[in-house]
Order: C-alpha cells, then structure tokens, then sequence
C-alpha cells in the first residue's frame, strides 16, 4: 500500500499496452465470446467496487442485490420514462447507493460475522420484493423488453460498440475508484480495518467511514448492473441471488483484495478459465471447485501475488533453482 | 486551571463496582500520574474520559463542558486523545502513515476533493505536519518503514506521535513504559517532557514507578475502584496507606 504518487512509468506504459490489446480483442472473437467479454468487463466493475467495501473489513454478501437495484432501476426508467442511457445509468448507483444508505441504519451497528448475515437477509428482503411484487418488479420472470440505447446514431445492440462503451464507463469507474483508495479516504478506511479503536482515538468517526465504503460500493456496482441489464435487455431476480455473491467472492479472493488490481485479475483469470474447460460439461464445476481449494491453498494472498512469489524465488542474481516444489 | 474534572465516577459492569464514586482534577499543564495495584481501575477511568466506556454514574468536565457519553471520535475531535497498552498501531502501514491517520480532524477530504484532488493545500499541510512531529519524535528516519518493522522503543514513540499529530490539548497514556528497558525508559521520560513542554496536558497510567516519580508532577492512586491518596510523589511515596496498598494484602 503505497500512499499513491500517481502511476510509474512503466505501469503507463502497460496500461497502454493493455488499452490497445482491449480495443482489438473483440474483432478476433466469435458472438458468444463477444458477450461474455463485455459480462466480464461489467463484472470488473463489480469485483472493484466491492473491493471498496471490504476495504474497512466487512464482507458483506448484499453486494449481487445491489447490482439488482441499479438492474431494475435502469429496467423501470427505460420501459416506463424511456431515458437515455446517460441518466439511467447515474440514476441506477443513486438508487443503490440511497438503498444501501438506508441499510446502513440496521445493518452497520453489526460487524463481522454479524454484518454478513445480516446484509445476507436485508439482500433476500430486497430480492423477494422483486419477486413478489408482480406488478411493478414483474415476479420470477423478472423486466423485459428493455430497449438496446442510442447514443449518437450508434445501435448499442451489436456488441461491439457496447463493448467499447461499456470499457468507457467501467474505465472511468474504477479510475474514481482507485483515486478514493489512494487518497486520505482510503488510508482512513485502512486504519478502520487494521485498528478501529486507535482510529476512533484520534478522531475517525468509524461508522460514517463504514458507511461511506459501503454507499460508494453499492453506488459503483449499481452502474454495473445498470450496464448489465442495457446489454441484455432484460432482468430477474435469479441474476443475483447468493450464488452470483459467491462467484463475487471468489473472484476477489482467488485474485487477492490486498491490492487494487487482484479481484480484477481474479474474475479476469477464473472467467477465461471458465470459458476453458467449458468442454468438460458435468465435471466443470468440479474442476472449478479443485481450481479454487489449490489456489487458496497454495495462495493465501490471491493470483495476486505471483509476481512477488516469482521474484523472491529468482530475482535476486538468478540464485540456483531450488528443487521443484508442487503449487506455484 | 482545571482542564479536566472528574466528578463521583462510577463505572459499574454487572456486579462488579470497577469505579466507586471517584474525583480528581488535572490541572493544565502539567503530568499527572495515575497509578495503583492491579484491577485498581485505572485503565477503566481512561476508558470514561476518552469515551470508549460510558460513566455509570457521575460527570466528566473538560474545559467546562460535560464529556461523559460522548463517542471516541467526537472526544478526540474536542482535543483529548489517548494512546493504548501495548504496541497498538497500524502495523501494517509505513510510519508516515500512522502518523497520517493521527491528521485525520484537520485534514480529512471529502470524496469530491480526494477523487478530484482539489485539497492539495491541506493534504500538502497535514504531510508537513507529520513530518515535524515524526522529527520532534526522532523517527524521520524510518518514515518509509513498517510499524511492524519498528524495535519497541520506536513503536512507542509512533504512538505518541500519532496522538500528537492530532494535536490534543490533553493525552492519555496508557502504559507507555511497559516492557521498556531502562534506556528506552530513559528515553521515553524525554519525549514525554518534550511533549509536555510543547503544552500539552499529560495523564499517565503506569506501573513503572521509576518513571512515575521521575516524570509526574502530581500522583493520584487509586485502589479497588476507590480514590486512596492524592499528592506529589514525595508525599505518595511516603503515605503509609498507599505503601499498605502496594504492599500489604489487600488494605
């Protein structure tokens, strides 16, 4: 955790790198592909703001629902007000951050264990109006017909354009994102994490922190869904029930959430794994399943921290190469 | 002039009186010790001023207006700021940044202004000020450092310059020789008049008597959540209640 003196040049330079290498990718990709790469890049956006969250070291598991609110939010100002993609979008993590302002009351007095139960039921709460109220929410089977936008003559429902906005949007995002964590905020939301009560004692009202990180996480992931649901066209409540959380969970803990970058090589890395051994059908999920236990057996610290692993083990004058240890 | 009153504390946790009707007053300026045996309620009484316990009965006064109930944060905000037993610090962040979380009142930053930089003036003042506290503290050289990384002398000299960097009118310090050798005791004896002659009101719980004696202008003793004696260290060391209490078993 360095206290962010803006990029080196190196990392500039990658980033260029990776720039150019996103804009090309999607020529060279079949349709299906082409959608799951924009699933991935919204799920960037998912994984980072919900980084956001654990910052102050409360996981919480109401994250998936929140993404649901910016979902249904776009879904109802879409079919009912037609609005264009530049307000619904903000109007989508409004609605998630107010919701989740409101959650805050009951939820924040717990920690821990506590808090991820608690913000578990608040999320089925939410989930369970979308399914029963049939009339506005439209039950099990969820909003339809939502309109592909058009955003200056361009018809985002090819997805090759909405790829690039959607690149656009999450970009910008987590540029704001990262801008939070490597400023005072940030270190404030640490110093909670690692010793509430020396911050209290110097002044750190911990609650409002708490919920600051939790407010802006759910605004972030709110966009998210926003974008998820202007794609697809749809929404239901089966798109973010707890088993979407834990693939949130895993993304960020396979990729590591002690930097800022790990949750999004995490969902990067499991989401072309995925795609990988899609051939193998019925015992998929069980390579999954082995992937995940070696992987937090043999990195605690998450994909994330291979390079320095690498770098301890030859980095220094190229040292002889110890005899080949089983896990990387 | 009383900057901090205690008026009949009392803390009680269930069945057990920790504080019994207590009342003391710090004076501006100067070092207070608070001492006494084990379970006396010393680190209970730090706990009423600083807010992280609420009285049971009575009232706390700090320049005037009543404290007691307060939360942490809003107790720090008004100027009073205690350190911990132990080594408590964020070891996992650099010195510099310990002691940038202690800048917290004066400089925090609105999510508009940090995302879009727009309080440089006061970020760049809160660096600066933790930078001269880090130097009046003697830890400018290992700014960059783990706290983790730190010998225990130093880690203690971060907690103190962290509080400091908060710039309290009153600090509590709750042990701050424990487990120091008599160097680092020395050495910690010299930063704590520092900060003292920097004007700062000091109250200490301590157990080292050494340094007790050697620091405190004033001693009050408490004993079983009771006030045993008040007075300068030579009065204390000779008053035959508090040797009984020391010594004796159970007076």
């Amino acid at each position: 955790m360095n206290s962010g003196n803006g990029f080196p040049v190196r990392n500039l330079a990658l980033a260029a790198i990776a720039l150019v290498a996103l804009l090309i990718t999607p020529h060279f990709l079949s349709f299906h592909h082409q959608d799951l790469l924009i699933f991935l890049t919204i799920n960037v956006l998912a994984v980072c703001s919900y980084r956001l969250v654990t910052l102050t070291g409360e996981w919480s598991l109401i994250h998936a629902v929140m993404m649901g609110v910016g979902a249904y939010t776009v879904a109802l100002s879409v079919n009912h007000f037609e609005l264009a993609i530049w307000f619904t979008l903000p109007l989508a993590g409004c609605a998630a951050g107010l919701v989740a302002a409101l959650l805050c009351f009951p939820l924040l007095r717990m920690t821990q264990f506590y808090f991820l139960i608690g913000s578990f039921a608040a999320g089925e709460a939410i989930r369970l109006t979308w399914v029963e109220f049939v009339g506005v929410f439209g039950g099990t089977s969820g909003l339809r017909g939502v309109e592909a936008p058009l955003v200056w003559g361009i018809d985002f429902i090819d997805p090759i354009p909405y790829f690039y906005f959607t690149l656009c949007i999450v970009s910008f995002c987590l540029l704001i994102l990262y801008r939070i964590e490597h400023s005072r905020i940030g270190l404030t939301l640490h110093a909670i994490h690692w010793k509430t009560p020396l911050a209290e004692s110097v002044g750190v009202d911990a609650w409002r922190y708490r919920a600051l990180a939790f407010i802006l996480g759910s605004f972030f992931v709110g966009i998210a869904g926003g974008l998820k649901v202007h794609y697809l066209g749809s929404v239901t409540p089966n798109q973010f029930t707890v088993g979407f959380m834990v693939f949130i969970l895993i993304w960020v803990i396979v990729g590591g959430y002690n930097k800022f970058y790990g949750p999004i090589i995490g969902v990067v890395v499991l989401t072309i794994f995925d795609e990988a051994i899609r051939s193998f059908e019925v015992i998929r999920p069980a390579i999954y399943g082995g992937m995940l236990i070696l992987s937090i057996l043999f990195l605690p610290l998450g994909l994330e921290s291979i390079p320095a692993k690498l770098k301890a083990r030859f980095g220094k004058d190229s040292a002889p190469r110890k005899s080949p240890v089983a896990g990387e | 002039m009383a900057i901090l009153e205690i008026h009949n504390v009392t803390k009680q946790f269930g069945g057990l009186l920790a504080l019994d009707d207590v009342s003391f007053e710090v004076e501006e300026g100067e070092i207070r010790g608070l001492i006494g045996p084990n379970g006396a309620g010393k680190s209970t009484m730090f706990k009423n001023i600083a807010g992280f316990y609420q009285p049971t009965k009575g009232s706390i006064v700090y320049q005037g207006k009543n404290i007691e109930g307060k939360k942490p944060h809003t107790i720090a905000e008004m100027g009073i700021v205690r350190t911990f037993q132990e080594t408590t610090l964020f070891q996992e962040m650099t010195v510099f940044e310990n002691a940038l979380v202690g800048a917290h009142i004066r400089s925090r930053s609105s999510v508009f202004s940090a995302v879009l930089g727009l309080d440089r003036a006061r970020q760049q003042a809160a660096s600066d000020k933790v930078l001269e506290v880090l130097d009046f503290m003697g830890l400018i050289d290992r700014r960059d450092q783990l706290a983790s990384e730190l010998p225990l002398g130093s880690q203690r000299a971060l907690a103190l310059a962290i509080a400091l960097v908060s710039e309290p009118k009153v600090m509590l310090l709750d042990e701050p020789f424990a487990g120091m050798n008599p160097e680092e005791t020395n050495h910690m004896m010299d930063l704590t008049r520092k900060v003292r002659e920097s004007g700062i009101t000091i109250v200490l719980v301590e157990h080292d008597m050494k340094a007790v004696m050697g620091l405190c202008h004033y001693l009050t003793v408490l004993n079983f959540g009771q006030l045993l004696a008040e007075g300068t260290p030579e009065e204390i060391r000779n008053n035959d209640r508090v040797i009984e209490a020391y010594l004796g078993g159970g007076g």
